[in-house]
């Protein structure tokens, strides 16, 4: 009923292409969540499933049915905005029961069908408050009192908790994805945090320049990034980029220390002639301690202590390389370290930033 | 510890003075208009800027019936309120769907609307005068109604569309996937958010149709049709003015819309910092 099918889809504002060429195939129920940086295309895509933008090109389908030139009235979709976008005229309850007034609902099965989802979302005290008079959480929550109440086929949220404070942000992430487990329905989710994504999607769709990226579960795209790109958003800290020179069967970082020596395995023979990779290594990838792995030697600049785990700030050559690690002996600023990297956790990029498949974590050998 | 006035510099002074002056200037011939309706009409001559000798209560009494002018008070009510609730809510609609909807020359449209802003009455009385002759509407309160509310719509249009630009369109944008059609959403989502301006609207257009002279002499001969700003005019004598009576008449011409305009603002301020909910 409430798969999502998109088609070639493209978007154009006159000569600018903001969105090129998307296919996607949504299953009912999934939790798919579009994520990218600003003006990637990701908003501009939800609002044209949910019929808010016109179509350049290509087809939607929801739940088996064409609905490109269909009103998004008629979709039997529901819509989370980032400013809430509740009337300020209304009371929680009205705001909720609006699309049933709509539909000339009888009065009692309004207010049935609004106290069942304020009692989902621990509304039931503040159904007769306006808008101003209720704090970010609890509008946000109306907000999805009313796309409850309208009962879809297909859930949209854009950006729904951009405008909450950390805390509270983390709180309605849970409360959004236990609802998604209650109400079973098919939800696109529109976000530029990416451990929002990480922590919320069952795929992610990561988009950059109106383009799909890659698609994939959330650790797909942490353990597989199909390149520098996704390898980059992905992750917080993001990961470290450090240029390397193919000398023989290994990638040598120059600067590295001793070593900096990174055997390719079989992967060296996928690079005919290539003179230069990038490795991708993640922050807490990298550890201190003595060990046989190869190493990067690089130099502290900044030291952020946050309890559970120390942030190193290094400096190797040109390269700023981040690393996380659990020891609570953190070295000092301006000494010279060296980090420890197992190479299965390494990932390679071509010259063109694209990923080269990462070493076998057993035999370090490729996969 | 220093009061506020204390701390404030010579230039501060300067501009608080400035600023009095302007008000009394401003408000002053209200205040005298007063005070000559309480004198006799030789006393406005003898001392035109004093306090009245005595506080003559009976000129609005006669002035009132002298002048006939409860049926110009119904007339002027009447007129105002039609051709005001006609051009605000018409212009709402107008700007309304100027800002939100895309149809055919909008842009064009938009335009050809706000020349209105830039025409001086007289440019039109004219060929307003045949076309509501032709309409069989001279001499009825339709020839101020609608010329009235016509007059008042490009202010009105050029008004509302510019808030309506800053209005935020997500609201309108959830209602219509909730499944409102244009007109529910105009209805349920937008007047209510765009009310404090209407009613800036309203306080503004009833002061000019409620002072509207030109087209009320024009337009209409018949005496029990006439408004307030004709009605006034019976006060002149070829020879000779009583210009207590004159004065009486005005204040109590004025008042209604002194007193709907303070009581309106006040409205106004609180509904515009309601509709701000962020």
């Amino acid at each position: 009923m409430g798969a999502v099918t998109i088609r070639d889809l493209r978007k154009s504002f006159g000569a600018l292409d903001v969105l090129q060429a998307v296919d996607l195939e949504i299953a009912e129920g999934e939790f798919l969540v579009l994520v990218g940086p600003s003006g990637c295309g990701k908003s501009t895509l939800l609002r044209m499933i949910a019929g808010l933008e016109t179509v350049s090109s290509g087809e939607i389908w929801i739940g088996g049915a064409d609905v490109t030139e269909v009103l998004p009235r008629d979709r039997n979709i529901a819509m989370v905005f980032q400013s809430y976008a509740l009337y300020p005229h209304m009371t929680a309850a009205e705001n909720m029961g609006f699309s049933l007034r709509l539909r000339r609902a009888p009065k009692p099965r309004i207010a049935e069908e609004v106290d069942k989802a304020a009692g989902v979302l621990n509304l039931l005290d503040y159904l007769k408050r306006k808008p101003r008079e209720l704090s970010g959480g609890q509008r946000q929550r109306v907000a999805m009192g009313r796309a409850i109440v309208r009962d879809p086929k297909v859930f949209l949220f854009d950006e729904p908790l951009s405008n909450l404070d950390a805390k509270l942000r983390v709180q309605m992430r849970t409360e959004i994805r236990a609802l998604h487990r209650r109400l079973g329905a098919t939800t696109i989710y529109v976000t530029h945090d990416q451990i929002e994504a990480m922590t919320m999607a069952d795929r992610i769709v990561v988009m950059n320049g109106g383009r799909v990226v890659q698609v994939g579960s959330p650790l797909e795209l942490y353990d597989r990034p199909s390149d520098i790109f996704v390898a980059g958003f992905i992750g917080s800290p993001s990961m470290n980029f450090v240029p390397a020179r193919i000398e023989g069967d290994a990638a040598v970082v120059e600067n590295g220390g001793p070593g900096a020596r990174f055997p390719l395995g079989a992967m060296a023979s996928r690079l005919p002639g290539a003179v230069k990779v990038t490795l991708g290594i993640r922050p807490e990838h990298l550890s201190l301690g003595s060990s046989s792995l190869p190493t990067l030697r690089t130099r502290v600049e900044v030291v952020e202590p946050t309890g559970a785990e120390t942030l190193l700030s290094t400096r190797l050559g040109g390269v700023e390389v981040v690393a996380v690690v659990r020891d609570r002996v953190a070295p000092g600023i301006g000494e010279e370290i060296d980090l420890f990297i197992e190479p299965s956790k390494l990932h390679f990029f071509d010259s063109e930033g694209r990923a080269l498949a990462p070493l076998d974590r057993a035999t370090g050998g490729p996969r | 510890m220093p009061s506020v006035t204390d701390r404030r510099s010579p230039g501060e002074w300067v501009q608080f003075a400035v600023g009095g002056l302007i008000v009394a200037a401003m408000f002053y011939p209200t205040v005298w208009m007063v005070l000559s309706a309480f004198k006799t009409n030789r006393e406005i001559f003898r001392d035109p800027f004093g306090l009245p000798d005595q506080w003559l209560w009976g000129n609005f009494a006669e002035a009132w019936t002298e002048g006939r002018l409860g049926s110009l008070y119904l007339n002027s009510i009447i007129v105002t309120a039609s051709a005001v609730t006609i051009s605000v809510f018409f212009a709402t609609a107008a700007a309304f769907a100027f800002s939100r909807l895309e149809f055919p020359f909008r842009r064009t449209l938009h335009r050809l609307m706000l020349i209105g802003l830039l025409l001086p009455p007289p440019v039109v009385a004219i060929p307003l005068f045949s076309i509501l002759r032709d309409l069989d509407l001279l001499n009825t309160r339709w020839a101020l109604i609608l010329p009235g509310a016509a007059w008042s719509l490009s202010l009105t249009v050029f008004i509302m569309y510019g808030y309506f630009q800053q209005v935020r369109t997500d609201m309108e944008e959830a209602a219509m996937l909730e499944g409102a059609n244009t007109w529910q959403i105009f209805r349920d989502i937008s007047l209510p958010m765009v009310w404090p301006s209407m009613l800036t609207m309203a306080i503004v257009n009833t002061i000019n149709i409620w002072n509207e002279l030109m087209f009320a002499l024009l337009f209409i001969v018949e005496e029990e049709k006439q408004t307030l700003p004709v009605g006034l005019i019976r006060f002149f004598g070829r020879y000779s003015t009583d210009y207590s009576m004159v004065f009486a008449a005005l204040t109590i011409t004025t008042l209604p819309i002194l007193a709907l305009y303070f009581l309106l603002q006040r409205h106004v301020i609180a509904g515009l910092s309601a509709t701000a909910m962020d």
